[in-house]
């Protein structure tokens, strides 16, 4: 599965992004303790979380996550966005919150480690 | 650069000499020169009289000629090469490098105004320590920079205490730098996550600090050292769920009272050494 089909089939808005197509999932791990989050991410998980801030990209980069999904519609901050960019860091976001999100992730056929 | 131009016509012999020599006495066989150069792992010794004074070289070219001539058993003083060219501790590096270039000799001895050894000079010597002039200048260039010296890689990161912008930067050019060198992606995430941690840590708690890597071929060695408050309990800190960062880091999802304990769970070797209202001191090792 690739980020492409996760944003058409769960209606996401992406951030900031390019070549979609190109990017493999293959799991799904929720956190917003950024320790916890190094600890178990696992490579090619989403990542979904609430925090907005710059560090997300640094724990996503170095763990080689598919992409970052802020649910209930929370916004990065502006250099979150910038760096993002920068880094060839895919960044999407939903209205719905985490619990649902991971609902349709897994009757996608997606699980956790 | 410009330090180094500078400084280069002022640097004598003196500063980039080994004082610890390897001399043989005259009296010596030829064999037991060989035998010597063969354990130290080196081409050519000075001789010297039993007032430490030069008397000549003996080389691995004297010990060819000796083996062909099937005399190893004769005495060092009556098959080395006398007219031994030297320098003096004062002299400056050009020299040296004048006369290894002109002569090709591959060590020069340095003697004092009484012909006494108190060094030897090699190439080598002096690749090493340019080597360390530039890595000097780099580190007072660039805030963070990352260079490689040479067989082992060496990283050095500043890290301050309280820049969120940066964080990450040293555990990325870590993980870049381990997976280019074609490292194993399970023990480059546990680097990654190691050096991410060490770094979030001085952020989050200390004024400043610095991560040091060394990538030898075996394994991956980081320092991290910090000025900072220090840890009061350091059984207390390596448990999961303690910590001590105050509300806004929490808010911005650290502060769990995971880092250390992730650190250790990354490591083959994790030392911690802390000095309350000093700093930290981490020595982490994981092996490839």
């Amino acid at each position: 599965m690739n980020v492409n089909e996760i944003v058409k089939s769960l209606n996401l808005e992406v951030i900031v992004g390019e070549n979609l197509e190109s990017k493999s999932v293959k799991g799904v791990y929720i956190c917003d303790l950024l320790s916890n989050v190094m600890a178990h991410g696992q490579q090619d998980d989403l990542w979904i979380t609430i925090q907005t801030h710059q560090n997300i990209l640094a724990v996503a980069s170095l763990l080689n996550f598919s992409a970052i999904l802020l649910p209930e519609n929370l916004l990065p901050d502006a250099t979150t966005i910038e760096k993002a960019k920068a880094q060839g860091i895919i960044i999407l976001k939903s209205p719905e919150g985490a619990f649902n999100l991971a609902g349709k992730l897994y009757e996608m056929g997606l699980r956790g480690s | 650069m410009n330090n180094f131009h500078d400084s280069q016509s002022k640097l004598i012999i003196e500063d980039m000499m080994s004082t610890c020599v390897i001399t043989v006495s005259p009296e010596m066989t030829m064999r037991e020169a060989k035998e010597i150069m063969r354990l130290k792992n080196i081409s050519g010794m000075p001789v010297i009289d039993d007032k430490k004074k030069l008397i000549g070289i003996v080389t691995i070219a004297d010990v060819i000629q000796a083996l062909d001539d099937q005399k190893l058993d004769e005495k060092v003083k009556d098959r080395m090469t006398l007219n031994v060219c030297t320098v003096k501790p004062y002299d400056s590096i050009n020299l040296a490098l004048s006369l290894f270039r002109r002569y090709q000799y591959s060590r020069l001895p340095v003697v004092n105004d009484t012909n006494l050894v108190v060094g030897i000079i090699t190439p080598n010597d002096i690749v090493k320590r340019l080597a360390n002039f530039l890595k000097l200048d780099e580190i007072n260039e660039a805030h963070i920079s990352n260079m490689v010296i040479d067989e082992t890689h060496t990283l050095e990161f500043e890290i301050k205490g309280g820049d969120f912008e940066k964080a990450g930067l040293a555990a990325s050019s870590l993980k870049k730098k381990l997976l280019d060198l074609g490292i194993n992606a399970q023990i480059v995430r546990r680097a990654a996550i190691a050096a991410y941690e060490a770094e979030m840590n001085v952020v989050i708690h200390a004024v400043e600090g610095i991560l040091k890597a060394q990538i030898s071929p075996e394994k991956l060695l980081l320092f991290i050292t910090d000025q900072g408050p220090g840890i009061e309990d350091i059984e207390k800190a390596m448990q999961i769920g303690y910590s001590t960062a105050p509300d806004q880091i929490r808010e911005m999802g650290f502060g769990a009272g995971m880092g250390l304990p992730n650190i250790k769970k990354s490591s083959d070797i994790f030392k911690i050494n802390s000095t309350l209202g000093k700093g930290t001191e981490l020595h982490i090792e994981i092996f490839f």
